[in-house]
């Protein structure tokens, strides 16, 4: 799934005669023709374009393939420039001074790119590669159109890392049949590109350009013509082992090993960088495939943007009147049923009289010795009580209690009848307990008193009765 | 027919162009206004189905709080017959005040008043401990038949100590009539 949305990389390898591809599962090497300015003729172009795509095997919705390309030597430049210390944001600004100075086009006009290769006290040793940008940008258009999103090295930068002693000072000769190029490398760094002449003897060439002590030789030419014995009669020469089979090279191992180890290789950039490239919409160029291809994505996105609301009412207004439908009918019946069954609860609730409470409190208001001759409760909320106390006194705490506990109010003693010669009071009282709202909390405190025992095991909140009343 | 000069050419040309504009314009205008009311009609649904949404939880609401009253006083309105609900909740009061150590004297049925939304009224004598007779009191609501205890009456008996004598009317309520109040 990861290989849908993260294509593994290609690595290419671009010469004067052909071009060499090299992926996960295996490579492909094609043929190129040129025309006279050395450009890709038409014809194989489009050939290239069509193989690269069968090659790549991307479809349209996938992202696209990254592609590490190395070109040849040819038309590549490379320059030591000694620069003085600098902050890191000021060193590409000089050195296009630089190139300008030292190369025949401008910056500009080129691809170029740098790298340090010494930092002296006060003094930084960068070298500077330039190729022509129409160069990099035919092959970058090419290689957009097969899908890819192309990046661009020196092939004999690339070579360097497949060598086994690459911190020593050596030269790496690539020999093809259609050229030959050597790449001097010192701490790391290549130090001089040359192209030799096919024509001449290549062995004299090698031991007049490069100083030193071992040179490795690759390409598919390297055993010709007794090269390799001559070289190796006045030098320490050797050969470069590469795995057989097609997209296999001394570069494109090289540029897969960069990438595999993370190792950097000096880049070809044609453009300034994005930050200080200031977007113009009237300098874009829409001749170009590639900028009237992101024009029509714009459009169609912009397109999508306005009609997606109404697209969108369109297509779900049904689905959505069907649900509210059906959703109305069911909450319609599911009020019906529970609209009035839950009127119907909270009026009984409502209306249940507090009868225990009446009861509790009145018995803990009655003094000890309160003979409760008869209690009277109805819903309305009237209390007649018939009892007998002991005193005219306890007949008025009996009364001041029932007042502060602010649940009755109307309390009237309607008859109270001492008798002779006895510690009797008979009374008669009524009361009215409040309604619900202005009437206080009951708050039962147990009894320690054991009630007695009763046979409703559901009724565990019960108040419990003093024994003040019989 | 003869031949169309260049003149006459161009003419129709432009008439032709400025037709087809007119005809995409007021084509165009239609489409505009018949999406622009789709798009209306789709917002107002789904403002109204938000609308239902936030009565959907308070429709979960009150069926948590029914369903708590219920549990409360173990009464299902539902669940209960117009046809037997009096013998029913006869029953069961009686059977309650038995089982609580209630001797039960005489039991009195009556119709109840309709205009009231009383299905009948029970009357009933009995005696017992102090504890049985508030025991049956706070036992009577939760029946599970729609009760209101309209009087009591408390007296002591002469039984014994700690008797008492007991008389209760209690309403059968008509639910169904209630329940009809609020529709």
């Amino acid at each position: 799934m990861k290989e849908f949305f993260n294509p593994p990389p290609v690595f290419i390898e671009i010469n004067p005669a052909s071009l060499r591809a090299l992926r996960e599962n295996g490579g492909i090497e094609l043929p190129l023709q040129r025309a006279a300015d050395g450009k890709l003729t038409a014809a194989c172009r489009k050939e290239l374009i069509a193989a690269l795509q069968n090659f790549l095997g991307r479809n349209n919705w996938q992202p696209r393939v990254r592609a590490v390309c190395g070109i040849s030597a040819h038309g590549v430049s490379l320059r030591k420039i000694a620069l003085p210390a600098l902050a890191g944001g000021e060193i590409e600004s000089v050195l296009r001074l630089q190139i300008e100075k030292e190369f025949p086009l401008s910056p500009d006009e080129l691809a170029w790119g740098w790298r340090e290769i010494s930092n002296d006290a006060g003094q930084r040793g960068i070298i500077v590669v330039a190729v022509r940008k129409e160069i990099i940008e035919d092959y970058a258009g090419l290689l957009s159109e097969a899908g890819a999103n192309p990046e661009f090295t020196v092939s004999a930068f690339a070579r360097g890392l497949v060598c086994p002693s690459r911190n020593e000072a050596h030269a790496i000769l690539e020999l093809n049949r259609g050229h030959a190029e050597l790449v001097s490398i010192e701490n790391g760094a290549a130090t001089s590109l040359k192209i030799l002449p096919l024509n001449g003897d290549i062995a004299d060439a090698v031991l007049k350009i490069s100083s030193a002590k071992t040179i490795y030789v690759s390409g598919n030419a390297a055993t010709q013509n007794g090269l390799f014995e001559k070289l190796s009669a006045r030098l320490d020469c050797r050969r470069l082992e590469i795995p057989g089979g097609e997209g296999f090279s001394a570069a494109t191992l090289g540029l897969k090993k960069s990438v595999s180890e993370n190792v950097p290789l000096l880049r070809l950039q044609s453009k300034l960088s994005p930050a200080k490239t200031p977007f113009s919409f009237s300098r874009m160029d829409f001749s170009r495939a590639e900028n009237r291809r992101w024009l029509v994505r714009i459009g169609v996105l912009l397109i999508l943007l306005l009609i997606l609301p109404y697209a969108e009412a369109i297509l779900f207004k049904p689905l959505l009147a069907r649900k509210l439908a059906a959703f109305k009918v069911q909450r319609q019946q599911f009020v019906s049923v529970v609209g009035p069954e839950l009127h119907f609860l909270q009026l009984f609730k409502q209306n249940e009289p507090p009868y225990l409470d009446a009861i509790y409190l009145i018995s803990k208001a009655a003094a000890p010795g309160t003979h409760l001759d008869s209690l009277t409760l109805n819903q309305h909320g009237e209390i007649t009580l018939k009892a007998a106390m002991q005193s005219a006194q306890q007949v008025m705490d009996f009364r001041a209690k029932l007042i502060d506990s602010g649940f009755f109010a109307n309390i009237t003693v309607e008859e109270q009848t001492t008798i002779q010669n006895q510690p009797r009071v008979n009374v008669r009282m009524t009361a009215q307990w409040k309604p619900a709202g202005s009437r206080s909390a009951v708050k039962v405190v147990p009894s320690p008193v054991s009630t007695g025992k009763t046979n409703f095991p559901a009724a565990p909140a019960m108040p419990a009765m003093p024994d003040k009343i019989p | 027919m003869r031949t169309l000069n260049p003149s006459e050419k161009r003419t129709i040309r432009y008439a032709a162009i400025f037709l087809s504009i007119c005809l995409v314009l007021l084509g165009g205008s239609k489409v505009w206004k018949f999406l622009a009311h789709q798009r209306a009609d789709y917002l107002q649904m789904v403002a109204e189905a938000r609308q239902l949404k936030s009565g959907a939880d308070l429709d979960a609401g009150q069926a948590a709080v029914v369903k708590k009253m219920m549990e409360d006083f173990r009464l299902d309105p539902a669940a209960l017959s117009t046809n037997t609900v009096v013998a029913d909740a006869s029953a069961a009061i009686q059977k309650a005040a038995m089982s609580g150590g209630i001797k039960l004297g005489s039991i009195r049925e009556s119709a109840g008043r309709s205009s009231a939304k009383e299905m009948a009224t029970i009357e009933f004598d009995g005696s017992g401990s102090v504890a049985a007779v508030i025991a049956l009191l706070h036992r009577l609501p939760l029946l599970g038949y729609p009760l209101l205890v309209d009087s009591v009456q408390i007296t002591g008996d002469t039984m014994g100590p700690g008797q008492m004598k007991l008389t209760v009317t209690i309403i059968v309520l008509d639910w169904k009539k209630a329940e009809a109040s609020h529709a």
